[in-house]
């Protein structure tokens, strides 16, 4: 029994992260229909700033977190200016291409410029200390990162159902021109979604740095592939099938990596993805999918 | 001789929207062909003509959201270059053809979302109460999604969403399209209260007979070309006209 | 900042800092956006695909192909920054028998079919051995067409058993297969008491991954010791607490965790296994050999106390390693980490053999490697090819940490070899 709950904790906190980095994927999709494949490296720089902070002799946390996190947020904006707005009316596929391509230039430069290998980056460390309840034994950083994400999910919310931006960035995700017969910027709404996208991914760097304690080129290239197939399962676009799936993938992998017998183990993420497909045969559109329907364009 | 250029000075003043050698393209097609019109302050202009007429293009154009040439004047400014926003915040607002409500907001947000380019948050507010008293199927609905509507109501609320940003011109495109007979006279007899309040209109319309009766001024299009204007009265005057484009019997 | 590269590519990198910076100033500038963007491209394509001569050519030169992971998933493993110290130290110093290495180095990006062209381009230009991807789908294509010309593909760093099954004769390798170093760290394991065994497994890194783990449990088996689970792992892995919950489960208390993965990765396993209060060693291979490995103990000294790993090279301080790397350093040319320095046993062993055989004809240089009872090299004292043909025979050493500073637990070669072939 405490071995059960103890997994179901490390199965939450699993879902915790992929939520998180989902979620800053679909607020860009839900509103461009960009896969942003680039937000890894927005967590990446989120990472390295913390290197370079680290380097630099801060050692205020609170000032490596707040530097962290600004980072994220500047490099989605600035991604956003020079990479994304040329293909902004483009279709899907040149956006996803685009994506993948400054993914790849990122990871590159990361590699050029500073190194191949991984660079310890401990000033996050001091978030994590075990935390033993009764027989079941928890991390800090897991409690930590899952009300992080239940916060930024409540925020998220409160941010996207109470201020004119926010109601503006959902109905973008509906019918992007009728906001701009709204007379609200469209460059101002975009933007809006990319800087909550790179403060998803610059929380997401903290606590990745906390559990890594390193920073390598594909620090976060690799959670946002499991972070899209959280969105594609959950629906992608829509912001409760990110958290949905995200946790869902979390639960899925960790009862995959526990149940299967060793000799099956290798086939884990075959059967992550067997789930995941049978989900998909019955929603194909994803769990939660958001709503398609549009009035006619003008 | 010093006469004529003076009125049409005079003209020009009370000249809202005036429109010349408008063209609208979609890619390298070209749907509407150097028309001229133009739109009175506190008048209502109908732009009539059958589908594919290219009324709707025409309308497009004025906010900007398709590619179109010529000139477009609103209060005596050349707005052809602008972004679709800053024309939004000079004082255009469209009820947009099959209505576009944002079927995910609620009829409150709707209604706010209307509002966003003021600054006067607090009469704002005042006025989004005011329009649910107004329709109190809409105060009834006031936080759900605007997509559980039904169409008559939907056209409600998209009037109600582009006047909460306190236009000086209002454009309204096929208002009636796909409604009951029932609704249909209930959405004009609106209109007809925003006209008698003072507010300048232009208005798309398929259903010729109802807009006709609203209209000071109308403009017939077919394929891409002004072929008829004139006053109401002059156009049901031209019977065969009318019928053989719009289908009303004069 | 580290920069783990040569001058000329940093020169071509501060460059493109420079138009990045135009680029973010005159972006508004519209009308310029396509020039800048041009421009951009063409910066950005001399670093991604840089390619330059190390070493200009004085006639009769000793000449060695790196089609090598300069960027991409295998760019940690890339030998080149050591190959390039140690032959810059030996052209200083004369070159052999008057002739100077000139090393062909260009980036294949990890991809297998890009290394193919450039060792056709390499083979070409008259080199006289070959290192590349050091995977062995890279690996066996490039040595099927090297063949050819009788050339040898001198790997510094592969462990791929795969390697070594006779598929091809031209590889020789300068460190010894994964087996060995599983077994050394086995021996060392037994001679602390270690009875009861974790194995961390994955099929994510190949046989590198998935069998070295293996290999030492056979190795613990050998001694009198036992494996109690297997788990399975994926490659990367950043939270281990489903592994870490399994472990505690178990009805006996183990001894060791033994895990062949990459680092930080496993960095993160010793942290949660010491916060879950399991106070077993955790065992490992060359993996583990990485600088951040030692930051693991930045905030408490004591929890690399029981990490150890059978690794290619000794490199503790005081070792040769890091005297190489020390003096690279003085020359401006940083070698960061064990893979990059062990291209400087490759560069060794070819002047060794140019020596011996007093020319450059590629088929006489491997059967001089082959042939040799010792070869002088710089991580180590000295590798032979002698018995096993296709790697090196050379000591394996184990790597611990005393107080969060590496020691070396013992440098043999191992006894006991769990049978691989």
């Amino acid at each position: 029994m405490d071995y059960i709950v103890q997994q179901t904790l490390n199965a939450l906190s699993f879902g915790a992260e992929y939520a998180l980095i989902a979620l800053g994927l679909a607020i860009v999709f839900s509103i461009m229909n960009l896969v942003n494949f680039a937000h890894g490296e927005v967590i990446a720089i989120g990472g390295y700033t913390m290197m370079v902070m680290a380097t630099l002799a801060f050692k205020n946390p609170i000032i490596i977190i707040l530097g962290a996190v600004l980072a994220a947020i500047i490099m989605a904006l600035f991604l956003e200016r020079i990479a994304f707005r040329p293909v902004r009316y483009a279709d899907a596929t040149t956006g996803l291409l685009t994506a993948f391509g400054v993914s790849l230039i990122l990871q590159n430069l990361f590699l050029l410029l500073v190194s191949p290998r991984p660079i310890a980056v401990t000033s996050m460390y001091f978030l994590d200390w075990p935390i033993r309840l009764g027989p079941i034994q928890i991390s800090s950083l897991q409690i930590f990162e899952t009300l992080a994400t239940l916060i930024a999910i409540l925020l998220l919310v409160l941010f996207l159902k109470k201020s004119l931006l926010g109601i503006a960035m959902r109905a973008a995700s509906l019918d992007f021109e009728m906001v701009r017969l709204m007379g609200i910027r469209a460059n101002r709404v975009i933007a809006a979604a990319f800087a909550i996208s790179g403060l998803l991914a610059g929380i997401a760097a903290i606590f990745i740095i906390a559990r890594r304690g390193a920073v390598d080129p594909t620090l976060g290239f690799n959670p946002v592939l499991k972070a899209f197939v959280a969105c594609v399962v959950g629906g992608f676009g829509s912001l409760p099938g990110a958290v949905l799936g995200g946790f869902l993938l979390g639960a899925l992998e960790v009862g995959m990596l526990v149940l299967l017998p060793q000799s099956y183990g290798g086939m884990k993420d075959a059967f992550v993805f067997a789930i995941i497909a049978i989900i998909l045969v019955w929603r194909p559109e994803g769990i939660l999918s958001p709503p398609k329907e549009k009035g006619d364009k003008i | 001789m010093t006469v004529v250029p003076l009125v049409l000075l005079s003209l020009q003043k009370t000249n809202m929207l005036e429109v010349k050698n408008l063209s609208v393209f979609y890619g390298r097609i070209k749907v509407v062909h150097s028309i001229d019109f133009s739109v009175k302050k506190g008048s209502c202009v109908a732009l009539l003509g059958p589908n594919g007429a290219g009324k709707t293009s025409t309308i497009s154009s004025i906010l900007g959201t398709v590619s179109s040439s010529g000139s477009i004047r609103f209060l005596d400014k050349d707005i052809s270059k602008m972004h679709t926003e800053e024309r939004v915040k000079l004082g255009i607002s469209i009820a947009p053809e099959g209505r576009r409500v944002f079927s995910n907001l609620s009829v409150f947000e709707n209604l706010f979302i209307g509002s966003a380019i003021r600054e006067d948050r607090k009469a704002a507010d005042e006025e989004i109460n005011a329009w649910l008293k107004t329709f109190p199927i809409l105060d009834e609905r006031r936080d759900q999604a605007a997509g559980t509507l039904s169409g008559g109501e939907q056209q409600m609320l998209t009037i109600a969403r582009a006047l909460m940003s306190r236009p000086k011109i209002l454009l309204l495109d096929e208002p009636s399209l796909g409604l009951a007979p029932r609704i249909t006279r209930q959405v004009f007899e609106l209109i007809q209260d925003l006209k008698a309040q003072g507010m300048t209109i232009l208005l798309v319309e398929q259903n010729a007979t109802e807009a006709l009766k609203l209209a000071d001024f109308s403009f017939i299009l077919n394929s891409g070309n002004v072929i008829a204007s004139g006053s109401s009265e002059e156009i049901l005057n031209k019977g065969d006209l009318m019928s053989s484009l719009t289908g009303v019997e004069a | 900042m580290r920069y783990p590269m040569t001058q000329g590519l940093r020169k071509h990198i501060s460059g493109i800092n420079m138009t990045t910076i135009a680029i973010i100033k005159n972006y508004n500038k519209s009308n310029i956006r396509e020039k800048i963007m041009k421009q951009f491209l063409k910066n950005l394509s001399k670093i991604l695909f840089v390619s330059f001569i190390a070493f200009p050519a004085f006639g009769d030169t000793i000449k060695v192909g790196f089609p090598v992971p300069l960027t991409g998933e295998y760019a940690p493993y890339a030998e080149i920054q050591g190959a390039k110290c140690m032959a810059e130290i030996i052209n200083k110093n004369g070159g052999v028998n008057g002739k100077k290495f000139e090393l062909l180095v260009q980036d294949t990006g990890t991809d297998t079919q890009t290394a193919i062209s450039l060792t056709e381009k390499f083979l070409e230009q008259g080199v006289i051995a070959i290192g590349t991807i050091p995977f062995s789908d890279t690996m066996i294509p490039v040595a099927q067409i090297a063949a050819g010309y009788g050339v040898t593909i001198l790997q510094a760093q592969s462990t791929q058993v795969e390697m070594h099954t006779g598929i091809v004769d031209n590889f020789i390798s300068n460190v010894s297969p994964d087996p060995f170093t599983a077994a050394a760290a086995a021996e060392y394991a037994l001679s602390e008491g270690v009875k009861n065994v974790v194995l961390l497994t994955s099929d994510d890194g190949g046989s590198w991954s998935a069998k070295t783990p293996l290999w030492f449990g056979e190795a613990i088996e050998n001694g009198g010791g036992k494996v109690l689970s297997k788990m399975n792992f994926s490659i990367p892995t950043s939270d281990w607490s489903p592994q870490v919950a399994e472990m505690k489960k178990l009805s006996t208390t183990p001894d060791a965790v033994y895990i062949s993965s990459i680092m930080p990765d496993v960095g993160v396993l010793i942290r949660q296994m010491k916060a879950a209060g399991i106070d077993a060693w955790v065992f490992g291979s060359d993996g583990l050999d990485d600088p951040s490995l030692d930051s693991v103990a930045d905030s408490d000294k004591s929890i690399l106390d029981k990490v150890a790993f059978g690794t290619l090279a000794p490199s503790q301080p005081g070792s040769a390693m890091q005297a190489f790397q020390k003096e690279c350093k003085a020359m401006g040319m940083p070698v960061d980490g064990m893979f990059p320095a062990l291209g400087a046993d490759v560069i060794m062993a070819i002047a060794y053999a140019v020596e011996k055989t007093g020319g450059t004809d590629p088929e006489a240089i491997r059967k001089a490697l082959r042939d040799a009872d010792s070869i002088p090299v710089r991580t180590v004292e000295s590798v032979s090819f002698k018995k096993n043909k296709s790697h090196a025979e050379r000591t394996v050493p184990v790597i611990g940490f005393k107080d969060g500073v590496r020691v070396l637990l013992s440098n043999t070669i191992p006894s006991f070899v769990p049978s691989w072939k």
